[in-house]
């Protein structure tokens, strides 16, 4: 029996569209069910939906052998996990953005707000700079907005609420798209399932 | 023998572990706890984090408590052509647990072979690490590669484009390591066969034709497919993915999986880069076995907290109750005495001495 962590929403019902053409379905999954696990004996899989930012923890424990994790997740949180196939969907990039008349004084600690502290910081290391990270949960926008930071670090997809606030993007650090994660021991131990599964979902990909 | 005694599943496997060393002629070693932080200072790449708790000795010289045995057993070790030195512990180490952030005490067991360590020293070892897994679970996996094949590609790149491949190697991550090559359309041979190592797996005779066609270092492959020849290839996987550690392992470089355990619980390789850098001429190879991430697995649950509860009261003779317990715990019962049992107490039997005050 595989375990397969799934993230929550929209993305992880496009992704779980995917396992089932890759035949390994499992109706139940899309019901309106409170059921927090639904497991199909015949295929041998067994799904769990999970908060996004909860997949990487639960591949990296071995709760589940393999997940879907956006890139910044893995990224931010760099879970001991295998990354082992891009799923080129869930697309978007992260991007530093700030109020549009911001002019970048290099001479002053850069105030960076964002959820992605590691990326960050890795990010501002790598230039050189020195920054003050502002750790916030959500609406990350209004920092600079309310003049509390001079730039954010965020995910943009449309840019639409950059936009609405004020704000445009000045740097993209990366793109990002959604992941298929296995766990290293499950890896070995489940070797032919997981293998399985990452050849069925790259024949997916790559009908695209 | 051991088991009769009460011991958790770890300290079983620390027996075993140690009785199979010595059975190879290892010698244990017992080490202080502290260690100059210096040598940590100068090596601090070669530990798993680099925190270390740190403290003054009476002197003033900054002492730690050790994050790690290797470095000790290396440092400790004399030069000396013709000879192999081989040395076991069980220590305890403190580093930071990655997932709470804390520092942690960590059990931890393993071996060093340094000296004129030869392709046989290098066999035992991988073998040895085998039969370390068997000891923990009837299930289990060792993973192997070799430095030298993987360095041999990477060293055919630019630094940078070497790094981020060998990050994406490291992470099975075919799709960067695709994606790296279409865009840097230069080097894409070489960037294709590295994204052909991160899905090659197995032992046969295929793979190493494959790999030798690949091109990559011959005597590194040699050496290689005679270590793997000596391993059970039931419990043995070639596995390119494992480069932490670069800067200090060489030859090949081992991981060892037992199922129910999510996380490698063996980690180890040749060192010879480590050796070098600590001046040393001897070549060495060694692994660790992480007995912390066993406590799970090996957790045996019983029935019972305790055999007989011997109840007691104001009225009884504390000398005929103290014979009485000690009688039972010499058929082998384990027994408490009590005035009265603790609601949640789990017992398989109850004797009352029947002195109790009459209520």
């Amino acid at each position: 029996m595989l375990n397969i962590a799934l993230p929550k929403g929209r993305l992880g019902e496009k992704v779980y569209a995917m396992f089932a053409a890759s035949g390994f379905e499992c109706p139940e999954v899309l019901g309106d069910s409170r059921k927090l696990v639904f497991e199909n004996q015949k295929n041998g899989v067994r799904y769990f939906w999970v908060k996004p930012s909860d997949v990487a923890v639960y591949v990296e424990r071995g709760a589940a052998d393999i997940g879907v994790a956006g890139k910044d997740i893995i990224d931010e949180y760099m879970p001991d996990i295998y990354e082992v196939l891009d799923l080129k969907t869930g697309k978007c990039r992260m991007c530093v953005a700030a109020k549009k008349d911001f002019r970048d004084n290099a001479d002053v600690t850069l105030r960076v707000a964002t959820k992605f502290s590691n990326i960050a910081r890795r990010y501002y290391a790598s230039l050189g700079r020195e920054i003050d990270i502002i750790h916030l949960n959500g609406s990350i926008e209004l920092a600079p907005v309310l003049g509390m930071s001079d730039v954010i670090v965020d995910i943009v997809e449309t840019g639409t609420t950059l936009k609405e606030n004020g704000l445009e993007v000045t740097e993209t650090i990366m793109p990002i798209s959604a992941r298929l994660i296995a766990n290293k021991a499950s890896y070995e131990f489940k070797r032919n399932d997981v293998l399985k599964v990452i050849e069925g979902l790259r024949r997916q990909v790559e009908a695209k | 023998m051991t088991e009769k005694y009460n011991l958790k599943g770890e300290e079983k496997v620390l027996f075993r572990l140690r009785s199979l060393y010595s059975s190879f002629g290892y010698k244990t070693y017992k080490m202080s706890r502290f260690e100059e932080y210096d040598l940590y200072a100068r090596n601090k790449d070669f530990l798993v984090s680099s925190n270390i708790i740190t403290f003054n000795d009476t002197d003033g010289k900054l002492m730690a408590l050790k994050p790690d045995v290797t470095l000790s057993i290396v440092r400790s070790i004399k030069d000396k052509s013709g000879t192999v030195s081989r040395i076991c512990y069980g220590e305890n180490v403190y580093r930071v647990s990655s997932s709470s952030g804390t520092f942690r005490e960590i059990m931890q067991a393993g071996l060093e072979c340094i000296g004129d360590v030869g392709l046989l020293e290098l066999c035992e070892v991988a073998s040895l690490a085998q039969m370390s897994l068997k000891a923990i679970s009837k299930d289990s996996i060792l993973t192997i590669s070799h430095i030298g094949i993987v360095e041999s590609l990477l060293n055919k790149i630019p630094e940078g484009l070497a790094s981020e491949a060998a990050k994406a190697l490291a992470a099975r991550n075919v799709s960067a390591l695709e994606a790296l090559s279409e865009a840097n359309a230069e080097y894409s041979e070489v960037l294709s066969k590295i994204a052909k190592l991160a899905t090659i797996s197995g032992s046969s005779d295929e793979v190493f034709s494959q790999l030798s066609e690949m091109g990559v270092d011959k005597k590194s492959l040699s050496e290689l497919k005679t270590i793997t020849a000596s391993l059970n290839p039931k419990m043995m996987r070639i596995d390119f993915s494992i480069l932490d550690g670069m800067k200090y392992y060489n030859g090949i470089v081992m991981r060892g999986y037992v199922k129910g355990v999510p996380t490698a619980v063996i980690s180890g390789g040749q060192y010879d880069k480590l050796m070098k850098r600590m001046k040393k001429k001897s070549r060495a190879i060694g692994f660790a076995v992480y007995l912390d991430s066993l406590e799970r697995l090996l957790e045996e649950v019983s029935e019972y907290d305790v055999d007989v509860v011997l109840r007691y009261g104001e009225n009884d003779d504390i000398a005929s109750v103290l014979k009485k317990a000690q009688k039972l715990r010499d058929e082998g019962k384990s027994v408490v005495t009590l005035r009265e049992p603790a609601a949640n107490l789990r017992y398989r039997e109850m004797i009352d001495m029947g002195g109790k005050a009459d209520a």
